[in-house]
């Protein structure tokens, strides 16, 4: 990267203008659209501090999945009809409770800001590290090194959040019988071409982040992004039968029993808890992301799905 | 600046042009409708010129080409997107605009 332009300026502009609109629109349908807008700002942003993974994974979750997540809970919420919304009385205990939201975020600007200044110029320990050690980990980019083999441990954690996640919202959501969309689908013969069109390349698109994620960005997130989204697609099209919901638990926990599994062995192979030999390490950790691949996408289209109920009937003929 | 990076400035400069016609429209058009045609038919045109520029620069012909994989997705989705909101409008009872 070199020196700062107009550009960097510009969305450096953007961002912070882009979040307060978030916050200070009422209509929450616009709102819901500006986030989609900062989300993919952010993606911009990281893509200039040369970080393509979290560019990849802010593009594909946090505009793409979070913002169809918004985008449903919209469609659930009842009320005014949109641009008639009132304006809520700001009572005291509201206020009060937005005072200190003001005042702790602006605390946490000002710690972040202070963090990111008195960062040392010189290359910080861990990315030496990590660098030195990348070849025993078996894949050539350093963020999948650190994320699957290096602090695995932390994955395997979070992908166990995200399993139960997924678990809490099917429990208590709506439409408990069956992974479809139910009411929202949208029929007709030009979407039902378009997923057809579209799906075995999402496919293979997913799987090619899986695999390119060894040596470059990419991998089974980011992978499980573009097929919940194909999911979702296929959904929202009617294309195939519903996956049955006894089926569902095995796509929601496979991922991370396999992890589990996988990490367990090593004890036996390796002697501890996730440890590769540098030999074999690459096949193992494109075992588990497969299988992460697979649930996390499931666990992201559940979320999506079982959030709310709306079983209105489509308006029209 | 070699020739083909003039080529590909100007071709770049004619996308944004494209680009900033159809976000005229989307702001200055009286109806959902005739945003929907702004949008989606100079936003593709100009992102396609854009593309072109960015293929002339781009190292190797299968960046490129990856280049121009990624246009024709979005033509498809757009048209389709376009269709689907000019549909639901349509079911919503919203009438198109007429010259009054």
């Amino acid at each position: 990267m070199n020196g700062v332009g107009f550009v960097d300026m510009l969305l450096a502009a953007a961002v912070p203008a882009l979040a307060a609109a978030v916050m200070l629109y009422r209509d929450l349908f616009r709102a819901t659209v500006v986030f989609i807008v900062l989300g993919l700002t952010i993606a911009l942003v990281w893509v200039r501090l040369d970080a393509p993974d979290i560019a990849l994974a802010e593009a594909a979750v946090g505009a793409g999945i979070t913002g169809a997540l918004f985008m449903r809970a919209l469609g659930a919420i009842p009320g005014p009809p949109r641009g008639a919304i009132a304006v809520d009385r700001v009572s005291f205990p509201w206020l009060a409770v937005r005072g200190a939201a003001v005042v702790l975020a602006a605390v946490a600007a000002l710690l972040l800001a202070w963090a990111v200044l008195t960062v040392p110029s010189s290359e910080p320990v861990v990315t030496r590290l990590v660098r030195d050690a990348a070849p025993e980990s078996g894949v050539g980019n350093p963020v999948t090194a650190v994320l699957l083999n290096f602090r695995g441990y932390d994955t395997l954690l979070e992908v166990g959040v995200l399993l139960l996640a997924a678990l809490g919202v099917s429990t208590i959501g709506a439409d408990r019988h069956a992974a479809s969309l139910g009411g929202t689908r949208v029929r007709g013969p030009v979407i039902l071409a378009f997923a057809h069109f579209m799906l075995p390349g999402l496919a293979v698109v997913a799987a090619y982040l899986l695999w390119i994620g060894a040596d470059q960005p990419g991998g089974a997130f980011q992978g499980a992004a573009v097929l919940a989204g194909a999911w979702l697609l296929s959904a929202f099209a009617g294309v195939a039968a519903d996956v049955p919901a006894r089926r569902m638990p095995v796509l929601l926990a496979g991922g991370f029993l396999l992890f589990l599994l996988v990490a367990a062995g090593m004890i036996a192979i390796n002697g501890g808890l996730l440890r590769f030999a540098p030999a074999t390490a690459k096949w193992w950790l494109l075992l588990i992301e497969s299988g992460l691949l697979i649930s996390c996408a499931a666990i992201l289209a559940t979320l999506v799905f079982r959030l709310t109920d709306d079983e209105r009937p489509e308006a029209g003929p | 600046m070699t020739a083909t990076d003039l080529l590909a400035a100007a071709l770049a400069a004619a996308g944004s042009l494209f680009f900033v016609a159809g976000t005229l429209g989307l702001i200055r058009f009286p109806d959902v409708y005739s945003r929907l045609h702004a949008l989606t038919k100079a936003d593709n045109v100009g992102l396609g010129l854009i593309v072109l520029a960015t293929f002339l620069r781009a190292p190797g012909v299968a960046n490129g080409l990856k280049l121009g994989a990624v246009w024709l997705l979005i033509l498809f989705a757009s048209a389709v997107a376009g269709h689907l909101i000019a549909r639901e409008a349509l079911r919503r009872g919203i009438r198109p605009w007429r010259r009054p």
